[in-house]
Parts: structure tokens; sequence; C-alpha cells
């Protein structure tokens, strides 16, 4: 059964907000832009909604590069590291997460506008947003997980870790579009454009194996979601 | 007197200050004039058009474009100083276009057909509109069918295609066989960018250029630019 978690606040950082920005390596944002961001990260409160959906499956078999589920679904992980990863999980929690639509619709209003900078700031708070609100997610699972002994992996999106955006449309298969107010396009674009989609493994095995941070193996070193 | 309009106009471009009611990058200016007034200003004066333009804003995006490179300056304040310009260019823009100066050329900027990604696109549009660029945003999710028929109406010399995902920049090489197969390919130069392509992948669809960023793009463009002058 898809669960939902709804009405929770996000927190945002700004100090990530100055990061997606491009201040990197204490780098600091000079007083008017700092203001703004301030600013701005205070009207983001009011629109962003956010909203989470995830669904606890079990790992029948993995065979990489596939990975049958129960019901027989079928994902196929064209990352060596992620499907060495789900091999010693017993279970996978596929989710859905999402700030809505209202935030969005402000940056493009702001870019009618030609107010570029505030809505370049306002986009960056909600990529943030969406990674918080995911975050979020991923607490819950791992309380979840916690609570039988469990360790979960990271948290795995198509389109990172050479795993092929297209495989979204799995995913999507499984998270009813009519529950949780988030669609794919043809092209795997989902809307709200500010949603994430993906899946986190549960095992009881081999911990260290299982929290393993796929970045370290990775070639793209100037990859922006590198963790 | 038009020295001084000119180079405190080309001062707050770089300071990122549309009008007086802003503070500025470097230090607090609020309550003198800014880019907006500062124009004003120097049409009153009877400054010619392209002295405003080149020597007072186009001159101070190019010093925003080298504090970009050095780090010394972030998207934020490369957006506030882009932002000023393309203030000063709505004043402008009525009188440049009953006057005879000739602007760098027209770029015409689309996020092709099955993409809504716009931040990038929109970023490369207000930083070649504050080079001194005429720039038509065709918007996003933009059908190959109206960028052909754009290209065949309006005569871009540039066309920019934006895609973020492997999904839909597939759709960026539609654009250009399209062209090629309506007789257009040559009449205009096709630049790409976003997060999912590279140099390799404009070579391999036939792109004249791939642009990692806005200032990037400005470099291209200017580098046609010159070559065709």
């Amino acid at each position: 059964m898809v669960e939902a978690i709804r009405d929770f606040e996000i927190e945002i950082d700004k100090d990530e907000v100055c990061h997606l920005l491009g201040y990197h390596k204490g780098r600091r944002p000079k007083a008017s832009i700092s203001s703004l961001i301030d600013e701005k990260v205070d009207k983001a409160r009011d629109l962003i909604q956010p909203s989470c959906f995830y669904l606890l499956m079990d790992i029948k078999e993995v065979s990489s590069p596939r990975v049958i589920l129960e019901n027989g679904i079928t994902i196929t992980v064209t990352s060596d590291i992620l499907s060495w990863v789900l091999a010693v999980c017993q279970k996978t929690a596929i989710f859905v997460s999402s700030i809505g639509y209202g935030l969005e619709s402000r940056v493009t209003q702001l870019m009618e506008e030609g107010e570029v900078l505030k809505g370049a700031i306002l986009d960056a708070i909600g990529s943030l947003a969406a990674e918080t609100a995911a975050s979020c997610l991923q607490d819950k699972v791992h309380e979840i997980a916690n609570s039988v002994g469990a360790e979960i992996t990271p948290r795995y999106s198509p389109g990172y870790c050479d795993w092929d955006i297209t495989q979204q449309r799995v995913l999507f298969e499984v998270m009813d579009s009519s529950q949780t107010g988030v669609d794919l396009s043809d092209n795997c674009l989902m809307t709200p454009r500010k949603s994430v989609s993906g899946l986190i493994g549960l095992g009881w095995g081999e911990k260290n194996r299982i929290k393993l941070t796929p970045c370290r193996f990775c070639t793209k070193k100037d990859c922006p979601s590198r963790r | 007197m038009s020295e001084d309009i000119i180079a405190t106009l080309k001062e707050n471009v770089i300071q990122g200050r549309k009008s007086l009611e802003d503070e500025g990058i470097d230090e607090d200016l609020t309550g003198t004039p800014g880019v907006v007034e500062l124009t004003q200003s120097a049409l009153d004066n009877n400054i010619p058009l392209d002295v405003i333009v080149t020597q007072g804003l186009t001159a101070g995006m190019e010093v925003v474009g080298e504090k970009f490179a050095t780090k010394e300056y972030f998207i934020p304040d490369m957006l506030a100083s882009a932002e000023a310009v393309g203030a000063a260019m709505d004043i402008l823009k009525p009188l440049l276009d009953a006057s005879n100066v000739e602007t760098k050329g027209k770029f015409a900027i689309a996020t092709v057909k099955g993409d809504i990604h716009d931040i990038g696109k929109n970023i490369v549009a207000i930083l070649l509109r504050g080079a001194g660029y005429e720039v038509q945003d065709l918007g996003i999710d933009v059908p190959t069918e109206k960028i052909v028929e754009m290209v065949r109406e309006e005569k871009p010399d540039y066309i920019g295609l934006s895609a973020l995902l492997t999904t839909t920049m597939v759709n960026m090489g539609e654009v250009i066989e399209a062209l090629k197969e309506n007789g257009l390919r040559d009449k205009v130069k096709v630049l790409i960018g976003g997060a999912a392509v590279s140099d390799e992948y404009a070579c391999e669809i036939g792109a004249d250029a791939y642009c990692v960023d806005g200032f990037h793009a400005v470099k291209v463009l200017d580098a046609f630019h010159q070559a065709k002058a």
C-alpha cells in the first residue's frame, strides 16, 4: 500500500541555497544579494507544499542489471554500483516526493516580469526544498528500517548514477499519479518540476555495503549532486 | 559631462543597480542614480545611442563577465547586472529600432519540444541581451515546426536550443534536420546548451557550437559576429 506523508515543515538552509547559486568553498554573497536570498527564503515558506509517497516492496531477485520486485515488477539498473548494493537488500522503498506547483508558478511569474535574479534565487530554493522533502521521506524509511534492525541505502533516482532516466516509467507504474499529484511526461519529465522520484534499499546484512556512497566510484567529478 | 555619465553608467552596470532604490554589489549606493536613471540622463544629454550601448552597458557587462570568470562575481551578481542592462534596453529599444544603429545580430532561443526547463535559457537570454544582441525568447516546449517557421519568417542570425534531459536533447538534432530539409540550415547558426549536452553532442548533431553557460554564449556569438564583420 502506498503511504503518504503530508503537512510537514521544510526548513531551508540558506548556506545550501548559496551553494546551489554557485557560492562554493566558503564564498559568501555580498550584502544586497544576501538580503534578497533571506527575503526569498522567507517568502518561499508560503509557496512550498511538500508531500511524499512511498511503497515498500520485497526484492525477489537481483540479476544485474535487472532487479525483480514483488508482483513481477522489474527495474533495470544500468548502474553496476546500484545493482551491487541492491543485491544485499531485501526490500526497497519506491518513492515520489514533491513541493507542489506554488513555488514554480511564482518563479514563472517573476521570469515573465523580467525579475530573473529573484526568479533564479527562488528556483534554487525550490530545488533545495524538493531535495529536503525527499530527505524527510528518507528519514521516515530509515526509521522504519531501524525499527526492524535493518539499514538503508542512500536514495537513488533515475537519471543519476548511470541509472537511465527512462526507468522512471517503472516507478510511475507503481506510484499512481492521481494519488501523488506528480505526473510523468513521455520524455520522463516530472510535473511539478520540483519533484524527486527514486528508490531506497533496505537490508539486514553487509551494512557497510548497503550504506555505501556510490559517488566515490563515479568518474563524473563535477556532478552537482555528488555526495 | 557625457564621459562622466557613461563612466557612471558602466560602473552601475557592474554594481548591478537597476534604479536608485538598489543598494549595489560592493557598497551601498542607495539613493544615487542607477542604470535606468543614468540611461535617461544620457539620452537627455544627447549622448549617441551607440555610445550608451557599447561604452556604457555592454562595456559594463564585459567587466561583469571577467569578474564572473575569476569567481569574484557569482550567478546572482551577474543576473543583477544583466537585469539592470535589460531595463536600460527597454528604454532604448524604441529609439534603436527607429535609428540606423545596428545591433550585433538577432538571436532566438527556445527550450526544445518535450522539455519545460527554462532557468538556464532565461539566464542566457538576459546575458545576450546585455551584450547587445536582439533576443527573441520563443519559450519552453517549443515544437520543431515553430522554430523552423520562426527562422523562415524572422531570419534570426543565431538560434539557441536548450534541453536538460537526455530524453529531450534528441529534439535538438530534430530541429537541425528540419532546418536542413527546409533549406534553412545555412541561414542561421545553431548553438546548443543544457546539462545533458556537450561539445561532442554538438558535433554529432551538426550544431555550430555548444555553450557551457551564458557568458560562454556571449563569447561564441561575439566570435561569430566578428567573423562576419
